[in-house]
């Protein structure tokens, strides 16, 4: 209430005043209108003596650039937009909250030619730099080819040994570094099938890891560590096909890919980690209610043979655990020459930008390939998540998974499923 | 008759007089009522072309509060309407199939089809966009006429293309400004590059036009046997520099002096939710829209068009079919995500398990699950959310008028295949039908009203459409006071009209009121009369609970008075209402403009002058440089505190400056250059920061040099404390606000609040309110209890409270009420400073009291209940206590100390008594209706009213 009125007033006037307050400031002489159209034209009359230019405010202009700068495309390509670009996520897992600068130029050559460049690190020490170079005008409807060449870094990858069953108290890291660069050309054979080619160089090196851990050498004999220690150059060439009726590769909700590749290495100066790769990739998404809910499944085998007398290094070993498989499990918890994971995944809609999920892994590493493909002795975890949308991508994931081996946080900035192509 | 009689009786005969005088409302219909079409409009200047972005119109959609919202107390009825209720043609409107059929050719043509693209001679390509939200082409064809070809997403052919056609047509048909658009089919030799042609590069950046360009972009787009494609053809206006970008839903334009009625009030924008409903545009909002410069009648004006309906119907944001929450769930809403999240996926609303044909050109769109109620657009619009039943019910009447047939008419511009058409059609007339069903329950459907020889009659249009059965009416007369506004007394029932209003005057008014099963739900027909009879001039249509929010507050009394100002702060206004005048044609002196403005006007001018006449400049040798004031030329305008503008176009002063202010500044040592204002201060990008610590002002200079903008941050501006502390806000300039007043007189001594004395010292939050906050949860009617006889004791001081103002204002039972006074109170009678006067006894106060109340309570007239006689305000101090009770919306109760009470008392030398205090706070809900305060304690275990103030509204 307000304070400082006097007590001694009259109140009948004070009163009053409170039903009558309607003491405004005397209108000068003019005319009251006499028409609605009068009382129009006062208003209209007020305006004109208050008007201002109506002017455009230099944000608009900035972020309409932006979004002029290829953002649509970029989000549904997973390459971000044109020009300077924040980059997240990216690097081999485990690493650390991964952040990063990037440029990219989709319209060189009169649109012939696109690249981008990032460089991005963790906390941790892990870094990356890379430079994607896409030839877009030898590409039509049925042709494309990709020139990638990446250096990283990543000062502490896990290592429990290789095995299903390999223990936890094994836990001992790495140091990797890879230079790596390659060249892709696929066909689009018939609709949604494309075959490929693929070609290129790697520069591997290791050493050991994270202080917190008794050194990797130490822990394990050199027979289990195949090429740790060393720098080894590799050449490798495959090839791939895939059925691809993904209606996004992004933040698929309906269609599926089924696809291999085959890769073959060659350690160029020793000859002694000769091998070939195969990988196999099925998914499919299977929506209902309109897409308000999605079943997702997916089934992936890695198969390594090394030559004769020649090892698969173990630093490409295929391994499971981590963000985009057996969740529930540290990054690289199991590791062997071959590989097999199967997922699934039931989505919903909670808003149009995010989706809530729960899933189930499984999946195993063996030595020997005839019991790759048999589901059995699986490791399994499971969780929910969600995860967030930009147009048709997922550009954020946060899953909270658990196993027997305990319960782990993913945060990432794609989403599940990826094809290793 | 005593002296005090006396005194006071003179005392109101001149208050009484005063305030009749000092209030001059409008009549409620004038002799040209009902207007059909808008006046002429006033012409506009050259204007310059203002875009917004689609991204920041959505995030500020979805995060900020745009525009005005119905305060708490009441509804703001819909503008831009006549006495009627229809909206008049105009600029933004024209009715057409709602009011005269159209026939099922002018259906078909929609804005016209007089000028589709020639084919004689290819289309000459002028602009490429092939990536991008938006990808199109602009073309000109043998005429020279202009088209913006816009293309179906690839796998989709008739999804977009459709859609576009389809609604445009019924925007068309609805009454709205729509352009021109045609579906054309083209193969690829149609299209030639322009030599001087651009195109816009997939990295957004104009280069030369390449044939590529073209191909790319039909790479895009689906064709239906491999070699033709099919487009809509949108013909720009011939004037090419009249687009003037789009308009927003909510404000005016500024530079407009047509557009008077804020867009979110504006009844087409508002009912414009039920078509966009309807026709399942989810996307409907600012960015669809252009403002046009156009000459029509011989006088320039802005015309205001919808257009880009390509995200209608079936048709998606993301460029293929919908995702089936469009329409049905905002773009963010966190209370559907909740319930979402926590249903763990169980929850499927009925929209999610809609059929649909799974045909490409139809996309997700149908009518069995459509709930026009529920609907919703992707983004918050300003004027839907401010939709009112008399809107919707003015929309879903037109919605109506569509027979199937003139909707099988129209799909058919969509140029769909014979199963598409069919799909379509029946989806629209599903939905169609239940619009009817579910707007016109939300008032007395009546429409067609009619004076038939002297029986007025009228069409229930849901008894008509079939959705409700006939059904009896009531009709009540009576007369009608227009220049109050008010109804008076009952003169007959019936359909005929009454003898007693045959007697009216010519001239004079009569009103019907007419209502079926609920009284509430009635619709009020007023009859002007004239020499031969009687014209229906006026409607409206109630619902319950439908309380008009009053007026906004009156000028202050004791408001900053001009006198008070300094001489050269007054020569200053000066120079503004000179100019103000000149504009207006009008003639107020320095004094009454000043008194004029609002209280934020005021203290922004007050509080930059003084800002400004004490800050003494110097050079770098110590000379007088001047104050800053003494830079300042003249005053171009005051911008106060407008609500939904943005903190940069709030509490500033816009001024001519002396030529050589520029160089002054550049040589004060008191002013520095700072960073160029390259996202605020839009049009004065030289920035000149006083030196110092905050608060400083900031004068922000145009390209020239003679103008600027001018105000005072009270906050950091530097990153990061100033995207932390207010500076990005309008509490930042806002001399009122938390402690910017004592920042104010910290560096700018001698600084008058002259607005705390009756206002307080504002909150952050009620920055955004210019006076006392009207806002309340909930205008519902809050039933009141039983009467209880007299003498009963409530326990709780809000029932006391409630007891004492319905027996007061409502039932007028004066007697009773007065029960309640204490003896203390008694002392706030006592009259004026004379010390001869003799204070009234019991018997006395009680009388002049009772006179009082009598004569209050005939002020407010008749009220049904506390709603509407009052309505409760919110305490300025974010910590006062308040009482939850029952009857908050009507009045504030709050706990108060005997210390915080004492101010309060009639008799200041009363003894401390250690007592629990209760203040009751409300203003009277009328024109110019102010505020009082009571003062309740217990004594002898009974709620008693010791003391009562008016408060200044």
């Amino acid at each position: 209430m307000n304070a400082g009125r006097h007590a001694s007033s009259v109140g009948a006037v004070m009163l009053l005043l409170a039903i009558d307050s309607a003491a405004r400031a005397q209108e000068p002489a003019t005319n009251v209108p006499a028409t609605r159209a009068e009382a129009i034209a006062d208003a209209r009359d007020d305006k004109v003596a208050e008007l201002w230019p109506e002017r455009q405010s230099p944000l608009v202009n900035k972020v309409n650039a932006l979004v002029e700068r290829g953002f649509k495309e970029g989000l549904d390509s997973g390459r971000g937009a044109n020009g300077p670009q924040i980059v997240l996520g990216g690097m081999r897992p485990g690493q650390g909250f991964t952040a990063g600068v990037g440029y990219r130029r989709s319209d060189l050559w009169r649109e012939r030619l696109g690249y981008r460049a990032t460089a991005r690190g963790t906390l941790q020490g892990a870094y990356l730099l890379d430079f994607d170079l896409d030839f877009q005008g030898l590409r039509t409807e049925r042709t494309s080819m990709r020139w990638y060449t990446k250096f990283e870094s990543s000062p502490d990858i896990d290592f429990y040994g290789q095995g299903n069953s390999s223990p936890k108290e094994n836990h001992t890291s790495y140091a990797y570094d890879d230079l790596t660069s390659d060249f892709d050309a696929a066909f689009r054979a018939a609709r949604h099938v494309r075959l490929g080619f693929t070609g290129g160089y790697l520069h591997a090196h290791t050493a050991r890891g994270h202080d917190d851990f008794p050194p990797i050498d130490e822990s394990f004999a050199p027979k289990d560590i195949p090429g740790f220690g060393e720098s080894t150059d590799y050449t490798r060439m495959g090839a791939f096909v895939d059925f691809d009726f993904r209606d996004s590769p992004t933040g698929p909700r309906r269609g599926g890919m089924y696809g291999m590749r085959y890769r073959e290495y060659w350690d160029v100066a020793r000859g002694t980690f000769a091998f070939r790769q195969t990988e196999y990739e099925l998914q499919q998404y299977l929506p209902y209610f309109n897409g308000g809910r999605i079943v997702a499944l997916r089934a992936a085998l890695v198969l390594s043979f090394p030559k004769e007398e020649n090892a698969v290094p173990v630093y490409l070993l295929p391994t499971l655990g981590g963000n985009d498989d057996l969740r529930g499990f540290g990054g690289y918890r199991f590791r062997d020459s071959h590989a097999l994971y199967l997922g699934a995944e039931h989505r919903w809609h909670v808003t149009s930008n995010l989706e809530m999920a729960a899933f189930v892994d499984g999946g195993k590493v063996v030595p020997l390939k005839r019991d790759a493909v048999d589901p059995t002795n699986l490791n399994f975890s499971g969780g929910f998540g969600f995860r967030v949308r930009a147009r048709s991508a997922v550009v954020s994931r946060t899953d909270f998974a658990f196993s027997r081996e305990g319960f782990r946080i993913v945060w990432t900035f794609s989403d599940i499923y990826k094809p290793r192509w | 008759m005593t002296s005090f009689r006396l005194t006071a009786a003179i005392i109101l005969l001149a208050i009484a007089r005063v305030a009749t005088q000092g209030t001059a409302p409008s009549p409620r219909f004038y002799p040209d009522d009902p207007l059909r079409s808008e006046p002429t409009p006033l012409p506009v200047a050259d204007l310059q072309p203002r875009a917004l972005s689609d991204l920041l119109e959505r995030v500020n959609n979805t995060f900020k509060t745009r525009g005005q919202r119905h305060p708490g107390n009441g509804v703001i009825p819909a503008g831009g309407v006549n006495s009627l209720g229809e909206v008049m043609d105009g600029d933004w409107y024209v009715n057409r199939h709602g009011t005269r059929r159209m026939t099922q050719e002018e259906l078909r043509r929609g804005a016209g089809d007089a000028n589709p693209p020639g084919t004689l001679t290819p289309w000459r390509v002028l602009v490429v966009r092939a990536y991008g939200v938006s990808p199109g082409l602009l073309i000109a064809d043998e005429k020279n006429d202009l088209y913006l070809l816009r293309l179906d997403p690839l796998g989709y052919e008739g999804l977009a293309t459709g859609a576009e056609m389809v609604t445009s047509h019924f925007l068309y048909a609805l009454g709205y400004h729509v352009p021109e658009n045609y579906l054309v089919r083209f193969e690829r030799p149609q299209l030639v590059a322009h030599p001087e042609g651009q195109a816009v590069s997939s990295a957004g950046k104009p280069r030369e036009l390449l044939v590529s360009d073209i191909d790319a972009l039909l790479r895009r787009a689906p064709s239906t046997d491999g070699r033709t494609y099919r487009a809509v053809a949108t013909r720009l206006p011939d004037a090419r520099g009249s687009l003037l970008g789009p308009f927003q839903m909510w404000g005016t334009r500024s530079d407009d002096p047509n557009d008077i009625v804020p867009h979110e009030h504006r009844r087409e924008l508002r009912g414009l939710f039920v078509f966009s409903a309807w026709l399942n545009h989810s996307e409907a909002g600012a960015i669809g829209t252009q403002d046009v410069l156009t000459a029509a009648d011989g006088v320039r004006r802005i015309r205001h068009y919808l257009g880009n309906s390509t995200r209608s119907l079936g048709s998606g944001v993301l460029g293929g079919p919908k995702d089936v929450w469009e329409g049905n769930e905002k773009f963010l809403d966190v209370g559907t995500a909740k319930r979402n999240m926590t249903s763990l996926g169980v929850r499927t609303p009925g929209w999610m398990k809609a059929k649909y044909p799974g045909l490409a050109e139809v996309g997700t769109f149908e009518g069995q699950t459509f709930d026009p109620a529920a609907w919703t657009p992707s983004q918050t619009i300003a004027a839907f959310e401010n939709r009112l039943p008399d809107d919707t019910f003015w929309a879903a009447r037109q919605v109506m008028a569509f027979t199937d047939e003139d909707i099988r008419t129209i799909v058919r511009t969509g140029g769909y295949t014979q199963a598409g058409e069919d799909w379509i059609t029946a989806a629209l007339i599903e939905r169609r039908n239940r619009i009817g069903r579910t707007f016109f329950g939300g008032v007395l459907p009546l429409d067609r009203f009619r004076l038939n020889g002297n029986t007025l009659e009228f069409d229930d249009l849901a008894v008509v459409h079939g959705i409700s059965a006939p059904r009896q009416y009531t009709i009540d007369w009576h007369r009608f006071d227009n220049a109050k506004d008010a109804l008076l007394d009952t003169i007959g029932t019936g359909p005929a009209i009454p003898p007693a209003a045959a007697a009216t005057p010519a001239g004079g008014y009569t009103a019907a009121r007419i209502y079926a099963e609920n009284v509430e739900l009635h619709v009020t027909a007023y009859l002007r009369r004239r020499a031969d009879g009687f014209d229906i001039v006026g409607l409206d249509r109630a619902w319950p609970a439908k309380v008009i929010a009053p007026p906004a507050p009156p000028r202050q009394v004791n408001q900053r008075i001009f006198a008070d100002l300094t001489g050269r702060q007054q020569e200053l206004f000066k120079t503004y209402i000179d100019s103000y005048n000149q504009a207006r044609g009008s003639k107020y002196s320095p004094e009454e403009g000043f008194n004029r403005l609002t209280v934020s006007e005021q203290s922004t001018f007050y509080g930059i002058t003084h800002a400004l006449s004490h800050t003494d400049m110097t050079d770098a040798t110590g000379a007088s440089l001047g104050t800053a004031l003494d830079r300042i030329e003249s005053v171009d305008r005051i911008a106060g505190q407008y609500a939904g503008r943005g903190g940069d176009e709030q509490f500033r002063l816009y001024v001519n400056l002396k030529p050589d202010t520029r160089d002054i500044l550049e040589k004060s040592q008191q002013f520095f250059r700072d960073h160029e204002n390259t996202v605020y201060h839009v049009g004065y990008p030289h920035s000149y920061r006083q030196a110092g610590k905050e608060p400083n002002l900031q004068m922000s200079l145009a390209d020239d040099g003679l103008k600027a903008d001018i105000d005072v941050d009270y906050r950091a501006s530097r990153s990061p404390r100033g995207l932390f502390n207010g500076h990005m806000t309008s509490a930042n300039s806002d001399i009122r606000v938390g402690e910017n007043t004592t920042l104010h007189r910290g560096r700018w001594g001698g600084f008058i609040a002259f607005w705390q004395d009756t206002f307080g010292r504002l909150g952050e939050e009620e920055a955004s309110r210019d006076l006392i906050d009207f806002d309340r949860p909930d205008a519902r009617v809050t039933p009141l209890p039983s009467d209880r006889p007299r003498g009963a004791s409530p326990e709780r001081i809000e029932d006391a409270a409630q007891e004492f103002l319905t027996d007061w204002l409502v039932r007028h039972q004066y007697q009773e009420a007065l029960d309640v006074l204490s003896p203390r109170a008694y002392a706030c009678l006592v009259v004026g400073k004379d010390s001869r006067s003799v204070p009234l006894d019991a018997g006395g106060a009680r009388r002049e009291l009772l006179s009082l109340m009598e004569y209050a309570a005939a002020k407010l007239g008749t009220r049904a209940n506390l709603t509407s006689a009052m309505v409760a305000l919110t305490p300025r101090d974010p910590k006062r206590v308040v009482v939850d009770h029952p009857f908050k919306q009507e009045f504030l109760l709050t706990p108060l100390t005997e210390a915080e009470a004492r101010p309060y008392f009639c008799d200041k030398a009363a003894t401390s008594t250690g007592a629990q205090y209760y203040g009751v706070v409300f203003q009277f809900r009328t024109a110019g209706g102010g505020v009082l305060g009571l003062l309740w304690t217990r004594e002898q275990n009974q709620w008693k009213l010791v003391s009562y103030q008016p408060l200044a509204p």
